[in-house]
């Protein structure tokens, strides 16, 4: 698949998931960040079924807050860091169903639990089949999918 | 008439979320209760009557997919309606899942009206929220 191709069903999958569900809107492209990884929360999930593959999410601690108040309906102030870890990973779950569906509609996949990763993880965020940095209102959002090839 | 209604989904995040969409649809809602799998909800479902139950697919220790076959093959939860909320949008799932007996299909993301508007489908109810 074309990479130009997978990089714009990345972006299209994040507008729809961020307007539709966190009520917020991707601003555009954001320049990849080398920011402490200590400042970011990072969730991934695994699929198999018509393609196999690994998607990441990674998000600001910050804008991870403000994307969790959003989902909830809460001021930020009321979110508990774990609701922020939950509604992380529900990100990435929903990504995942997104993307899958917009590069193989009629297959049938299935989806590991999204889980959040070991702080660090998201230093490791490169080398992937396709990747994007979003610029948020809230702050900045990177996705990546790595396809493993046919077997 | 109050609707009472079984949100089944391991994200609790997804749970308040769902929740939330309900409290502001306008549907007369009664009784609102959550599980976090398939296996919760049918333990749930011995104590509790519920007029309608949302389930995701992917959960652990029961999945969505056994959870309604548990339903289906229970002749007193089989007249429950089941309405899926799931990520998984890909057409093959989605048949499956109304082939073993979901009545609806809501893929997340969804519009509050949209899921909204799928519950008053599956429940016969016209006008409910307006």
């Amino acid at each position: 698949m074309p990479e130009g191709k997978l990089d714009q069903v990345l972006f299209d999958a994040a507008a729809e998931v961020l307007e539709t569900m966190f009520f917020t809107s991707t601003l555009g492209d954001a320049e990849p960040t080398g920011a402490a990884a200590a400042d970011w929360l990072s969730a991934a999930l695994s699929f198999r079924g018509g393609l196999r593959g690994r998607l990441r999410v990674r998000v600001p601690r910050h804008t991870a807050r403000g994307l969790a108040a959003g989902f909830l309906g809460v001021e930020e102030a009321a979110v508990t860091a774990a609701q922020v870890g939950q509604v992380v990973c529900e990100l990435a779950n929903m990504l995942c169903g997104s993307v899958l569906s917009r590069l193989e509609e009629g297959a049938l996949f299935e989806l590991d639990s999204p889980a959040l990763e070991p702080p660090g993880s998201a230093l490791l965020f490169d080398c992937k089949t396709a990747r994007r940095d979003l610029e948020l209102a809230e702050g900045a959002l990177g996705l990546s999918l790595e396809l493993e090839p046919d077997r | 008439m109050a609707y009472n209604v079984l949100i089944v989904d391991d994200s609790p995040a997804m749970r308040s979320f769902v929740r939330r969409v309900l409290e502001l649809s306008g549907l007369d809602l009664g009784t609102c209760l959550e599980a976090g799998h398939g296996r919760d909800a049918l333990d749930l479902l011995q104590r509790e009557w519920v007029d309608l139950v949302l389930t995701d697919i992917n959960m652990p220790t029961m999945d969505g997919e056994q959870f309604i076959r548990h339903l289906e093959a229970d002749p007193a939860l089989q007249s429950i309606p089941v309405v899926v909320v799931s990520t998984d949008r890909t057409r093959g799932r989605v048949e499956q899942m109304m082939t073993l007996g979901a009545k609806g299909y809501v893929t997340k993301p969804f519009l509050p009206e949209t899921l909204r508007e799928e519950m008053e489908r599956v429940l016969g109810v016209a006008d409910a929220g307006r």
